[in-house]
């Protein structure tokens, strides 16, 4: 590339896109009940642009929800850097924020859907109020907003309205996520995170809810990271996939690139493995 | 002579399928050419010459090892599709390169229509709009009205084909790849798509296509290149090339 530039012709123009994410070398590390070291994920370093979804697969174990859960808060990494540009201007590394910044991390530029809708909801308080109580987290005072806002995003995710003063626990799986998506989307964060989102339900309802983030992805161009250990999932939803094994990045590249021309040993197995 | 629109030196090729105690093959073991803007390359040789691979490593879709290829984007700017950034990539096949594949491949449980649409709509354009043209191509196509709001999936292998070729063509890129896009059709659809293949050249597409018809091929290229074990053997205008007997003589003797 810099032959090209020293002949006069112009590098691809690709100064002009910043990335929304950067993650440099992040590394969770546990103690394991005997001493030892446990390696979760390593020196994990990837970007993520405005308006893609990124893929991240991985069998269990892989470390590819560590991922997740290092961005969102919910556990501290033992070591690396992670720059969103819509906190605090992108200087502040998200693991150097103060527990009032952290708040607001997860309250206003980031949200998370769990693979157990429990995790993301609480399930004794209704759908509506779940989707109220992520924005009086956002800040949002107005009750006629709330219910308003909360009705617009329950019929997108295609929960029924009459459902909206139900509580959760007592809906179908699918229909949980369903109430989960709404939710992580309510307040229009910079960045959602999906964590085995299909995972465990069943084949029609797994459907249902890809075709709604798909829909979603296209409507309002959300930036997100979806983890899945199912590349049908991956193929359906990322522009750009990396590959963990082992807590590692073993393979980065375009979607179709890393499921046509897999690199790796251990992407190739998985590609062979698929079996539809 | 004008600026190529695309140059290519000395791609290649090798895969290592460590799921086969590291087996190798080099598909692809130096191939170089330019395309001119608007010019029709045709790309024949017998199965496993690396035809689909070259098409694939200029898309992306593999990794080559080694070489470039050059190309001038509509801004001007010079692209090395074999090295540039993965979103320079994403933003090339977005807005002006589009690979044809042998196979559709359209993401489940959307109708036709919206499969086709969509081309124009990631492109920033009127999703009416995308939707009126999307109609009118697939129905110059021969997919009408009454099949465009099914799913591709339920289609049969010479409809899928037609779809992928209605999505290619529906605003015509800068530069086409085509895998065979025509292996499944009847004499009747390989006229239709030879037409709207036509207007996208008179609008000043270029293409690189593989065919393993030589009546569309010769219909088509302007200029020709035999591939035979991951070579070059041959390169000229469409005429002057020895088209090896392997490439069927035409559709004719099988309708």
């Amino acid at each position: 590339m810099e032959a090209l530039t020293e002949s006069g012709i112009r590098p691809p123009d690709t100064a002009a896109e910043q990335p929304l994410l950067r993650v440099r070398g992040l590394t969770k590390h546990y103690q394991s009940a005997s001493g030892g070291l446990i390696v979760a994920c390593e020196d994990v370093t990837f970007d993520v642009y405005p308006g893609e979804v990124l893929g991240i697969v991985g069998e269990s174990g892989s470390g590819k929800s560590t991922v997740l859960q290092c961005l969102f808060q919910d556990v501290m990494p033992t070591s690396g850097e992670a720059y969103l540009s819509s906190f605090l201007g992108g200087t502040r590394n998200l693991w150097e924020a103060d527990r009032r910044e952290r708040r607001h991390l997860r309250t206003h530029d980031m949200s998370m859907v769990y693979q157990n809708p429990r995790q993301g909801l609480n399930l004794m308080v209704t759908a509506g109020g779940n989707i109220a109580e992520r924005l009086l987290a956002a800040e949002w005072r107005e009750v006629a907003d709330i219910r308003a806002k909360a009705s617009d995003y329950l019929s997108r995710t295609e929960v029924p309205l009459e459902r909206m003063d139900d509580f959760p626990a007592f809906f179908s799986g699918g229909m949980q996520q369903r109430v989960q998506i709404a939710k992580a989307l309510a307040n229009n964060p910079a960045l959602v995170l999906l964590d085995e989102l299909t995972t465990g339900l069943d084949v029609s309802v797994q459907a249902g809810v890809l075709d709604l983030v798909r829909d979603i992805q296209h409507r309002l161009g959300m930036t997100a990271i979806v983890v899945s250990h199912d590349l049908g999932v991956i193929r359906l939803l990322a522009d750009r996939t990396l590959v963990m094994k082992d807590g590692h990045v073993v393979e980065a590249g375009l979607t179709d690139q890393i499921l046509e021309d897999p690199q790796h040993p251990y992407t190739q197995l998985l590609v062979n493995c698929v079996t539809h | 002579m004008t600026e190529p629109l695309l140059s290519v030196r000395d791609i290649r090729k090798q895969i290592t399928l460590h799921i086969l105690d590291g087996k190798q093959v080099s598909p692809l073991r130096g191939v170089s050419f330019d395309l001119a803007p608007g010019e029709f390359l045709g790309i024949v040789g017998p199965s496993g010459a690396g035809k689909s691979s070259l098409i694939k490593c200029l898309n992306r879709t593999y990794l080559a090892d080694d070489g470039t290829a050059n190309y001038r984007s509509a801004s001007g700017e010079i692209v090395d599709l074999l090295h540039a950034p993965e979103r320079t990539m994403i933003r090339l096949r977005r807005t002006e390169i589009h690979y044809v594949s042998q196979f559709l491949k359209a993401p489940p449980r959307v109708p036709v229509l919206d499969v086709v649409a969509s081309v124009i709509v990631n492109r920033g354009g009127d999703p009416a709009e995308a939707r009126a043209r999307a109609a009118e191509t697939l129905s110059m196509l021969g997919i009408g009205p009454e099949l465009q709001s099914s799913y591709p999936s339920l289609f049969s292998g010479g409809e899928q084909q037609r779809v992928n070729v209605a999505r290619a063509l529906v605003d015509p890129p800068r530069l086409l790849l085509l895998d065979e896009p025509t292996s499944a059709l009847d004499a009747e659809n390989r006229a239709r798509v030879l037409e709207i293949v036509r207007r996208a050249q008179a609008n000043g597409t270029a293409m690189i296509g593989i065919f393993h018809d030589i009546e569309m091929l010769q219909q088509l290229a302007d200029n020709v290149i035999v591939l035979e074990d991951g070579l070059v053997t041959q390169h000229g205008p469409i005429g002057s090339v020895q088209i090896p007997g392997y490439i069927e003589a035409g559709a004719a003797e099988f309708v």
